[in-house]
Formats: C-alpha cells, sequence, structure tokens
C-alpha cells in the first residue's frame, strides 16, 4: 500500500485532503458539538447542493456555487430566526429540502446527459483535483486563522454568550462568523464524504476525542488526529475492497466510536 | 447615591406582560432583594438592567463610571462544556471590543488568582466545571462576575440548586462582597433572603420597593397574590409573625 501512495498522484492527493478535512472536522466539529449546531450544520450541507446543481447549470465549478449556497443558508437561517417567530430547527428543515430541491431542478435544466452526482452526495475522496486541494487548503487556513486569532473570545462565546454581552462584546459579530466558518468547513468536507455523509465526519472524531479529554483545545488537536486515522483507514480499506471511500470512511469512525463508548465512555464527566 | 434608576420600565412579550411600570433606584452600597413567583418578572428585570433585553417603554440609566458584573442561573449554560474553572474566570477580564491574537495577561492572571484565593476555590483551578458541586460552580460564577471589577453585582437566583450549608456560605460571601460592591440579588427564597440583604424589593409585573428589609405581609401576599406562611429555613429566627390559621382567603 506504501507503494502505491508513492507511486499514484491520486492516492497522494487523497492522503492530502484527509489531513486537510481532519483539522477542519477537528475544529468545527468540536464547536458545533458543544454549540449544538449539529442539524444546522446538516442543513447548511444538503443546502449548498442546490448551488452544486445551480453550477452546473450555469457551467462554474460546482463547488463555488455550493460555498455559495452553503454560506447564504448559514446567514439565511440565522438571521431570519432572528426575525420571525419560526424556530430553527423548522427553518433548517425547510432549507434542508428546498436546497436539495433547487439543486434536482438545475441540474434537470442543464443541457445535455445528467453529470454523475454521487460524488457530492457521498463523496470520493480518490477523485479530488488539483484545484479541489487549492480550494481547501485556502479554507482550511481561513478557518484555521479566524479560530487561533480569536481563540478566547470562541471559549467564551461557546461557553456562555450572554456573560461576553454583557461585557460589551459583539455577540451577533461572532455568531454569523461562526455560521461562515461551518460553511466553509463543509465545502472542504463535501469532498471528501460528500453531502450526506458530512455530519458523521464533524460529529464522531470530537465526540470519541470527548472520551479521553475535556480541555477544549486537546479537544479539537485530538479530535484531528482521530479523523487523520480515520479518513486514512478508511481510504486504504476502501481501496483494497474497492468500496466507496466516503462511506468507508464513516463506518471506520462509527466502529472506533462504539469502541471507545463501550471502554470508555463514562470515565470523564458528560 | 444613585448608581442605577430604571424609570418607568415595561416589557412585553407578544401579548405577554413580563414588567409593568417599574421603577426602581440602586443605591450605592446596597444589598436588594428582589422576590417575586416564578414568572413574575425577576429575571427580566435583571436583563433589562443588564442591557440583554430592551424595555418596551421606559429606561435604565446609569451613572458614568458604574460597571455591572452579572451571575447568570445554571441553566444558561452547559455545564458539561469543556472549560477549566480558571478560564471560566478569566472569561471577566476580556474587554469591550474584539481583538485578534487577544491573550490573558499576566495580570489577568494574578487577578483571577486572586480571587480564587479570596474566595477559598484556588484548589478547583484546573477542574473542568462539570466536576464542581453546585456550590462551588456558584462561587466560580461569582468569582468571574468579580474579575471584571464592577461596583454593582447582579445575581439570578444564586442559591436555587444548592443545599442548606452551600446557601448560607454563599450568602456570607455576598455579604462580604457587599462591603465594596453594590449587590443586587433575585429569589423566590424569602426566608433566607431577608436575613441578609439591606432592602427588599417584591416582584410580579409591578414592584413594590421596601427600604427596610422588614416586609409586610401585606407587600408579600400582594406580590404573590395569596396569604402567604414565611418561614426563614436554616435559621432560628423568623422573618415574619407567624400566619393566623384560617386567614383571609
Amino acid at each position: 500500500m506504501i507503494k502505491e501512495f508513492l507511486e499514484y498522484n491520486f492516492l497522494q492527493n487523497a492522503l492530502i485532503s484527509a489531513i486537510l478535512a481532519s483539522i477542519v472536522c477537528g475544529i468545527i466539529g468540536t464547536i458545533i458539538i458543544e454549540k449544538r449546531l449539529v442539524m444546522m450544520s446538516g442543513g447548511i450541507a444538503h443546502t449548498s447542493f442546490g448551488g452544486i446543481g445551480l453550477g452546473y447549470l450555469l457551467g462554474i465549478e460546482p463547488i463555488i456555487g455550493g460555498l455559495l449556497f452553503a454560506i447564504l443558508a448559514a446567514l439565511g437561517i440565522t438571521s431570519i430566526n432572528k426575525k420571525t417567530r419560526t424556530n430553527s430547527d423548522a427553518l433548517i428543515g425547510m432549507f434542508w429540502a428546498v436546497g436539495m430541491a433547487l439543486g434536482i431542478i438545475f441540474i434537470a435544466l442543464t443541457p445535455g446527459y445528467p453529470p454523475d452526482l454521487t460524488s457530492y452526495l457521498f463523496g470520493d475522496i480518490l477523485a479530488v483535483s488539483k484545484i479541489g486541494i487549492k480550494l481547501m487548503i485556502v479554507l482550511d487556513l481561513i478557518i484555521g486563522f479566524i479560530i487561533v486569532s480569536l481563540y478566547n473570545y470562541w471559549k467564551a462565546f461557546l461557553f456562555d454568550e450572554e456573560f461576553l454581552k454583557v461585557l460589551g462584546i459583539k455577540v451577533t459579530l461572532l455568531e454569523y462568523l461562526l455560521f461562515i466558518l461551518i460553511a466553509l468547513a463543509i465545502v472542504v468536507l463535501i469532498k471528501v464524504v460528500g453531502i450526506i455523509l458530512v455530519i458523521a465526519l464533524l460529529t464522531i472524531p470530537p465526540s470519541v476525542a470527548k472520551f479521553y479529554t475535556y480541555d477544549f483545545k486537546k479537544l479539537m488537536i485530538l479530535a484531528t488526529l482521530l479523523g487523520i486515522v480515520f479518513c486514512i483507514l478508511g481510504l486504504i480499506i476502501s481501496y483494497q475492497f474497492n468500496i466507496p471511500s466516503g462511506a468507508t470512511i464513516i463506518i471506520v469512525s462509527a466502529i472506533v466510536y462504539l469502541l471507545g463508548s463501550l471502554f470508555k465512555g463514562g470515565n470523564l464527566v458528560k | 447615591m444613585c448608581q442605577v434608576e430604571v424609570k418607568n420600565v415595561s416589557v412585553h412579550y407578544g401579548n405577554v406582560c413580563a414588567l409593568n411600570g417599574v421603577n426602581l433606584k440602586i443605591k450605592k452600597g446596597d444589598f436588594l432583594g428582589i422576590i417575586g413567583p416564578n414568572g413574575g418578572g425577576k429575571t427580566t428585570l435583571l436583563k433589562v438592567i443588564l442591557g440583554l433585553t430592551k424595555p418596551s417603554s421606559g429606561k435604565v440609566i446609569k451613572k458614568n463610571g458604574t460597571t455591572i458584573s452579572y451571575v447568570p442561573q445554571f441553566s444558561s449554560f452547559s455545564r458539561g462544556f469543556p472549560i477549566k474553572v480558571l478560564d471560566v474566570i478569566l472569561m471577566g477580564r476580556l474587554k469591550k471590543g474584539i481583538n485578534f491574537f487577544h491573550r490573558y495577561s499576566k495580570e489577568d492572571i494574578e487577578k483571577a488568582d486572586y480571587i480564587m484565593e479570596k474566595l477559598q476555590i484556588s484548589k478547583f483551578r484546573d477542574r473542568q466545571i462539570g466536576q464542581l458541586s453546585g456550590g462551588q460552580l456558584q462561587k466560580v460564577l461569582i468569582a468571574r462576575a468579580l474579575a471584571v471589577e464592577p461596583n454593582i453585582l447582579l445575581l439570578d437566583e444564586p442559591t436555587a440548586s444548592l443545599d442548606t450549608n452551600s446557601k448560607t456560605e454563599i450568602y456570607q460571601l455576598l455579604k462580604s462582597i457587599n462591603k465594596d460592591v453594590t449587590v443586587v440579588l433575585v429569589s423566590h427564597d424569602i426566608g433566607t433572603i431577608s436575613s441578609y440583604v439591606k432592602s427588599i424589593a417584591c416582584i410580579n409585573q409591578s414592584l413594590f420597593y421596601h427600604g427596610k428589609t422588614e416586609l409586610s405581609r401585606e407587600s408579600i401576599e400582594k406580590t404573590y397574590g395569596c396569604p402567604i406562611d414565611l418561614v426563614a429555613h436554616g435559621f432560628p429566627h423568623r422573618v415574619l409573625r407567624k400566619h393566623e390559621e384560617n386567614g383571609n382567603d
């Protein structure tokens, strides 16, 4: 297997994408779990499908369309939620389905043969292009910079945002920024595990990490390392048995979580 | 000397009236207890004073140089959040505005350590907050509020889920804090509160202020809307005379 990694370009690309994706799921995953934004993230991911469809229709890189829709969904859900009395759960549901519906319509309108969407829905780490990797690097850098440079604020915001408000810190700004970061993170992960499986990669590594530490920083780092292990392990298994990589990564992660919860669960305070 | 003045404040949530024409002056050095039934608007009043809730009418006037700090209810955050005691207290050292690459200074950490020492919680410095008892966690929240270096400390039901011993400990702590800081707390725990506070206000949409801690039975009954038997638990002294049998229903 090592020989193949050295030989084949697409395997090297897959390895790099695994690492880039894992950094994102370590950082953002930990945040969305602590802030209870898992469903929100699922909603953003599915809405981005509309953008991918639009990308095909307009003949631009589909993932750029996806990125646009993901950001619009994140901002849309929050601002509509603030202005109306519809609760965010219901809004997430609407965005979720409307995004998918738009995607299907846009693709139907696209002239010529319909494109193969499986790689967007279920991910294909072996098919990540050079441009895809460059985009992932840029998004990783943005996410990393914003989280690291405002680390103390994030920690305080996630723990008790009301207290930050009392201190006179603009919580709304942090809130919107966080949603944009989630949107960026999802776009990074779509290439690896796909829209439908994104939530698993965002939630499983931090949940496993939570068995071993309750330090916020260590949680992020450990979740990142776990993500890398899961992705590479999943990649190798899927390559060996010729099964879909995204799904394999998720199953590997879930098995580790299961083992972790059996042996380690309950050792730390919930 | 009045640090904060609440002027004719009303708050409506849709059709529900939470506060109705409330007037209140918070005087420097006071230890004010605001009591009232659940849903009586206690928390709303605190949030209006803190600027978290905008009043539908009326206003809150703060004297220049007044820094208000806040001890929330436990339910406002997750106790399972991965954060250490020291980091919780350091939150109080964050200043207005957002600075990139903000790091807590040596002075901030010394201040936090000093407060922990004073509140006798230094031994929990590196514990995750989920590993603390209710009384210990309450002290951590008070420490965080003090790290802001406020002149007014607002507390929302600080003893709601504590046992009698921890309650007494918290009240005694607040009493000593009150030497330098104005303390305002809301509670439905009428008995214990009245043996510590200097003045009392009763709230149930409207507010009835009593300068002294001696509560009249009428004002309590007006607040709660029914006759009430007042007993100070945990202490030998009874705050109010006992409510007679077969009282006016």
